[in-house]
C-alpha cells in the first residue's frame, strides 16, 4: 500500500472539499452572471429594434428616407450594434448603417422563423445576435361600430427593421469574468493550501521530533527530552514517551548495579577458580616431582639389588618387588598423566620429526618384555617425517604397545606398522590377541575399563591406558581408531599429518638398522657423570649404572659438576632438571662450551613442565621424565652410545 | 247581459295586453360599445312593459316578438330571418347592403342608422370651418353618398378634391396628393381607409402639413382630429326604446332613419397647434341644429 505523510492528507482533507465547494460556487455564479449578461444584451437588443421599429413606423409610412436614416443612426449609434437594415413591406432596402452584410439573415429570418406581429425574433451564434421586428402601424382604436369587414386590416406590417448585435464585448466580459473567477478560485486554494500545510506543520514536527527522540532513545540516550506541544493529544503523547525514557532510564540503572553485583561476585569467583586451578596446577607439578623422586630412587635401587643378589631365591624376591614398584611407578605415571590431561595443562609442541626412530626406539623397549611371553614384536617403517607432538605421541603408541602386548597370549605377534596414506600417515598397532566385542569397543576408551580384568589384577594395569590416549589424540587432533573382533585381535590406529620435504634428507641418513645390542657389553667402562641434588636418586642411578659396569661420578649441584667435568672425560651425563644452584640445561651449555668430543646427555625431570620439554628439544638434550624406569634408562643410554660412536 | 259579456271580454283583453312585450338583443360582439348599448336599452325600457333579452349573435336566438341587432354582424345574421328586426348602431352603406330578401318583408324590419346625414356634416363642416374653400375626402370603394356631398358643398361654393386610395395608388401617396389640394380633410366612413392601423398616420401626415382632419366620432378627435359629428349611444338608445314602444303599440316600426340627436366634440389641443380659430362645441352644435 502506497503511504502518505500527515501533511499530504491534511492537505487532501483541507483543499479537496475546498476545491469542489468552490468550482461548484464558481460554476454557479459564473453561470448565472453569464445568463445575466446574456439577458441583459439580449433586452437591451431587444429594445433598440424595438424602439427602431416604433420610431421607423412614420418614416416608411411616410416614405421619408432621410428622417429613417437619421432614426437608424441613431439607434446605430448604441453600444454593440454591429449594422441595421430596414426594409419595407415588399422586402425592399430603405435605410441602413453598418453596411447591408445582413441581407442575407434577412431572408433567413422571413424564410426559417415564424413570426407572429409585433414580436421581435431573433437568431444567434457565436458572436452574432440577429434580431428582427417588423414595422407595424401603431393601432388607435377608432369606432370600430360598423366597421365589420375592414377590422382585418388594421395591423398593417409597414416594413421591418434587423439588427446585428455583435456579442464581441459581451464575450469579453465573460473571458475577463472567468478570468477573475479563475484568480479568485486560485487565491482560495492558495490560502486553504497555506493554512492546511501550517496546521499539518503543527502536527508533522512535533511527531518528527518524537520519532527523533524515540530513535535517539532506542539508541540508548535514555535522557532524551521531548518540549510540551500545544496539540492536547501530542503533548499527552510527548509527556507519554518523557515517562516512558525516564522509566527506562530507571530500570537501566538498576539493571546496570545487577550487573555490576553480579560481574563483582563472577570475578570473585573466577578469582577462586584461578586460585584454586593454579592450586591444582602447583600440586600437580609438586605430586609429580615429589613422588616420581622416590619412585625413580626406589627403582633404581631395586634394579641394582637385583643384579647383585647371588642366590636363585632371593633374586626371584628381587624380582617380585621390581614388578611391584614398575606395577607402582607406572600406576604413578598413568594417574598424574591423565590428572594433567584433564585439568588442561598439558599444551602440545608440534613439530617434524622421524617418526621411524621413535618406532625403533619403542619397539626397542618393548623386547624384553615381548619375549617374556614369547610375542613376536615387528615393526613397519614408512621412511617419512610426521608433524606432532613426539613426546605425546610416543606415549601414545607406548601406551598402545603396551596395551597390545600385554591382552597378547604366549606366541601372538604385535606389529606397529607406519603406513602412508594420501597427506597423512597411519600409525597402526596390530595384534593376535583376545580381540574387543563391538558394542565395548567404546567403553574400552573409558577409565578403569579393562575387558579381560574383572579381578582387578594390578599387573594388567591400571585401565588408563587407552584414555590416556584418546584424550592425547583428541589433544593433538589425531584420529583414533579401533578395528577388533573377539578372538581376532584388535587394530588401533592414529592417523597424523606427514611433513613433507624431508623425505630426500632422511633417505641420504639411510635406514640404521636397530639390532638388539648384547648385554653389558659396551658399558664397560663408560665414564658417567650422575647430578642429582637428591642423595638417594644420586646413590640409585649411580649403582645402577655401576651394575651395568659404568665408572660414575656423581655430583649435588651444579658447581660440583662442573668441578668433575674438568677433572675427567665423560662419556656421557644424567643430569636432573632442577638443580639447588641452577639447572641441568646450564650444565648442559657449561658442557657444550669446555667438551671438544660431547658426551651425550640425558636430561631427567621429576616436572612435566612444557617449557622443559622446549627447552631440551631446542638443545638437541634427551629428557626423561621420573620414575625411569631402569630398562628404559639402559635402552636410551646404549642408542645414545651407539649415536656418538658414530658421531666420533 | 251583453255587458257582462263586453266586461269579460274587455278583462280578457285587458289581460293579454298587459303581458310584456318580448325583445331579443342580439349583439354582434359581448363587450365593448355594443354590450354598454343594450344596457343602455334595458335601463331605458320599462320593464312591466317589455322584457328584455339579450344574446350574442353566436348564441341560438329564443321565440321573442321583437328582435334588435346591434352592429352589422347581428344584422348580416338576422336580415335573412322573416322576423321583426330592429337594427341599430350600422352605418347606412352597410344596412343598404344587407340582403333583404324577399324585399317586402311580411314583418317590419328597420334601422337606425349610426352615421350622420350628410346634409348634417355639410353643415357642421362649413359651420366649423366657415373660410374652407376646399374639401379633401379619400375613399377605397366609391361611396353612395359621395354625389350627395358633392352636390350640397357646391351649393356652398366649396370645391371637393377626391382620391381613390388602392391598386397602384398607396396611401400615403393619395394623402399627399389629396392634402396638397384641400384646406381640411373631411372623413367619411370607409374602413378602408379609415382604420385603427392608418388613423395615426393620417394625422401625422395631415397634420405636418398642417391639414385639420374632421371626422366622424369622438374616437377621431381624441386621436387628432380637430372636430367630429356624432351620435352617442345613449342617443341611439333613446332612439330605439321610441321605435320599440312604437312597435308594441302598433305592431310597425318606423321607417330606417338616421339617429336625430348628435353631438359634437372639438380638440382645442389640435386647433391650437394648427393655428385655427373655431367655436366652442355646443355652439356648433347648435348651429348645425338649427339647419333643417
Amino acid at each position: 500500500m502506497k503511504q502518505h505523510g500527515i501533511e499530504r492528507q491534511t492537505l487532501a482533507v483541507a483543499v479537496i472539499p475546498i476545491l469542489i465547494l468552490a468550482l461548484l460556487l464558481e460554476s454557479y455564479f459564473t453561470y448565472t452572471r453569464f445568463a445575466d449578461l446574456d439577458r441583459a444584451l439580449f433586452e437591451r437588443a431587444k429594445l433598440i429594434v424595438h424602439q427602431l421599429a416604433t420610431t421607423s413606423e412614420y418614416p416608411v409610412f411616410s416614405g421619408n428616407n432621410g428622417l429613417l436614416q437619421q432614426q437608424v443612426d441613431t439607434a446605430f449609434a448604441q453600444q454593440d450594434v454591429n449594422s441595421i437594415i430596414v426594409l419595407n413591406r415588399d422586402l425592399k432596402y430603405l435605410a441602413g448603417a453598418g453596411g447591408a452584410r445582413n441581407t442575407y439573415e434577412q431572408v433567413l429570418f422571413r424564410n426559417s422563423l415564424s413570426r407572429t406581429d409585433d414580436i421581435v425574433t431573433f437568431r444567434e451564434d457565436r458572436n452574432i445576435l440577429w434580431f428582427h421586428q417588423p414595422i407595424v402601424a401603431t393601432q388607435i382604436k377608432l369606432d370600430e361600430l360598423g366597421n365589420s369587414s375592414a377590422g382585418n386590416r388594421s395591423n398593417t406590417e409597414l416594413g421591418s427593421v434587423i439588427i446585428e448585435i455583435s456579442k464581441d464585448r459581451l464575450n469579453r466580459e465573460k473571458i475577463e469574468m472567468l478570468g477573475l473567477n479563475l484568480v479568485m478560485l486560485l487565491i482560495v486554494l492558495l490560502t486553504s493550501m497555506l493554512i492546511a500545510m501550517r496546521v499539518s506543520r503543527s502536527i508533522t514536527l512535533p511527531v518528527l521530533e518524537m520519532s527523533n527522540a524515540i530513535r535517539r532513545i532506542g539508541e540508548g540516550h535514555l535522557d532524551t527530552h521531548i518540549a510540551g506541544n500545544q496539540v492536547q493529544e501530542l503533548d499527552a503523547l510527548a509527556s507519554g514517551i518523557n515517562d516512558m525514557a525516564q522509566l527506562l532510564q530507571q530500570d537501566r540503572n538498576t539493571l546496570q548495579q545487577r550487573i555490576d553485583i553480579a560481574t563483582q561476585e563472577m570475578r570473585l569467583k573466577k578469582e577462586e577458580a584461578e586460585r584454586a586451578n593454579f592450586d591444582k596446577s602447583r600440586f600437580l607439578a609438586a605430586a609429580s616431582h615429589d613422588l616420581r623422586q622416590p619412585m625413580h630412587a626406589l627403582g633404581l635401587f631395586v634394579g641394582e639389588l637385583h643384579s647383585r643378589l647371588d642366590s636363585v631365591e632371593q633374586r626371584k624376591i628381587a624380582s617380585k618387588v621390581e614388578e611391584s614398584v614398575e606395577a607402582l611407578s607406572s600406576l604413578l605415571d598413568s594417574l598424574l598423566d591423565i590428572s594433567k590431561l584433564d585439568a588442561g595443562i598439558v599444551i602440545p609442541q608440534i613439530q617434524g620429526f622421524d617418526i621411524d626412530a621413535m618406532a625403533n626406539r619403542l619397539v626397542q623397549d618393548f623386547i624384553p618384555v615381548a619375549q617374556r611371553k614369547n610375542i613376536s614384536l615387528r615393526v613397519r617403517c614408512a621412511n617419512t617425517m610426521v608433524l606432532s607432538d613426539p613426546v605425546l605421541l610416543e606415549r601414545i603408541l607406548l601406551n598402545l604397545l603396551s596395551n597390545a602386548i600385554r591382552y597378547t597370549p604366549q606366541n601372538g605377534t604385535v606389529l606397529l606398522g607406519c603406513r602412508r596414506c594420501g597427506e597423512n600417515l597411519r600409525i597402526e598397532v596390530r595384534d593376535n590377541g583376545i580381540g574387543i566385542p563391538t558394542d565395548e569397543q567404546q567403553n574400552v576408551f573409558r577409565e578403569f575399563v579393562q575387558l579381560a580384568n574383572s579381578a582387578r589384577d594390578r599387573s594388567k594395569g591400571l585401565g588408563l591406558g587407552l584414555a590416556i590416549v584418546d584424550r592425547l589424540a583428541r589433544l593433538l587432533h589425531h584420529s583414533l581408531s579401533l578395528r577388533s573382533a573377539p578372538g581376532r585381535g584388535s587394530t588401533f590406529s592414529v592417523t597424523v599429518p606427514r611433513m613433507f620435504g624431508v623425505e630426500e634428507l632422511l633417505a641420504e641418513q639411510g635406514n640404521v638398522p636397530f639390532a638388539p645390542l648384547p648385554k653389558l657389553d659396551r658399558m664397560e667402562n663408560l665414564q658417567v657423570l650422575v647430578v642429582d641434588d637428591d642423595m638417594l636418586v644420586r646413590i640409585s642411578t649411580a649403582g645402577i649404572l655401576e651394575s651395568w659396569g659404568c665408572h660414575v661420578f656423581a655430583a649435588g649441584d651444579l658447581q660440583e659438576s662442573k668441578d668433575l667435568c674438568s677433572q675427567a672425560q665423560l662419556d656421557m651425563v644424567i643430569c636432573d632438571y632442577r638443580l639447588p644452584d641452577g639447572d641441568g640445561l646450564m650444565l648442559a651449555d657449561y658442557i657444550k662450551e669446555h667438551y671438544e668430543i660431547q658426551p651425550a646427555y640425558i636430561l631427567i625431570s621429576g616436572d612435566t613442565a612444557p617449557e622443559i620439554l622446549q627447552a631440551a628439544t631446542e638443545r638437541g638434550l634427551h629428557l626423561m621424565h621420573k620414575p625411569v624406569r631402569p630398562a628404559k634408562l639402559r635402552s636410551l643410554v646404549l642408542f645414545l652410545l651407539k649415536k656418538r660412536s658414530e658421531t666420533v | 247581459m251583453l255587458s257582462v259579456v263586453f266586461c269579460i271580454l274587455f278583462f280578457n283583453l285587458s289581460i293579454v295586453q298587459a303581458e310584456p312585450l318580448h325583445v331579443t338583443v342580439v349583439l354582434s360582439e359581448e363587450g365593448g360599445v355594443y354590450q354598454e348599448f343594450s344596457e343602455l336599452l334595458r335601463v331605458k325600457m320599462p320593464v312591466q312593459k317589455f322584457a328584455l333579452n339579450t344574446v350574442s349573435v353566436n348564441q341560438p336566438l329564443a321565440a321573442s316578438d321583437l328582435y334588435i341587432a346591434v352592429g352589422m354582424k347581428a344584422a348580416e345574421v338576422l336580415a335573412p330571418r322573416d322576423i321583426p328586426v330592429l337594427n341599430v348602431l350600422v352605418p347606412k352603406a352597410g344596412y343598404d347592403k344587407l340582403p333583404h330578401a324577399p324585399v317586402q318583408h311580411a314583418v317590419p324590419h328597420s334601422a337606425i342608422y349610426l352615421d350622420q346625414p350628410m346634409e348634417r356634416q355639410v353643415a357642421f363642416l362649413l359651420a366649423a370651418l366657415p373660410s374652407t374653400r376646399n374639401v379633401g375626402i379619400l375613399y377605397s370603394t366609391p361611396l353612395p353618398e359621395l354625389p350627395n356631398a358633392r352636390h350640397l358643398l357646391a351649393e356652398k361654393n366649396v370645391r371637393l378634391h377626391e382620391k381613390s386610395v388602392g391598386g397602384a395608388q398607396t396611401l400615403n401617396d393619395a394623402l399627399e396628393s389629396i392634402l396638397g389640394e384641400s384646406e381640411v380633410l373631411f372623413v367619411l366612413a370607409d374602413a378602408g381607409v379609415y382604420n385603427a392601423g392608418t388613423i395615426r398616420n393620417i394625422l401625422l401626415t395631415s397634420y405636418r402639413k398642417q391639414i385639420p382632419l374632421v371626422g366622424i366620432s369622438q374616437a377621431y378627435v381624441k386621436a387628432g382630429a380637430l372636430c367630429a359629428i356624432y351620435s352617442t349611444p345613449n342617443q341611439i338608445a333613446l332612439q330605439a326604446v321610441e321605435a320599440v314602444r312604437l312597435f308594441s303599440e302598433s305592431g310597425k316600426l318606423p321607417s330606417s332613419q338616421y339617429p336625430k340627436e348628435f353631438e359634437v366634440s372639438v380638440n382645442r389641443q389640435v386647433a391650437r397647434s394648427l393655428d385655427i380659430r373655431i367655436e366652442d362645441a355646443d355652439r356648433l352644435r347648435d348651429v348645425v341644429r338649427k339647419i333643417p
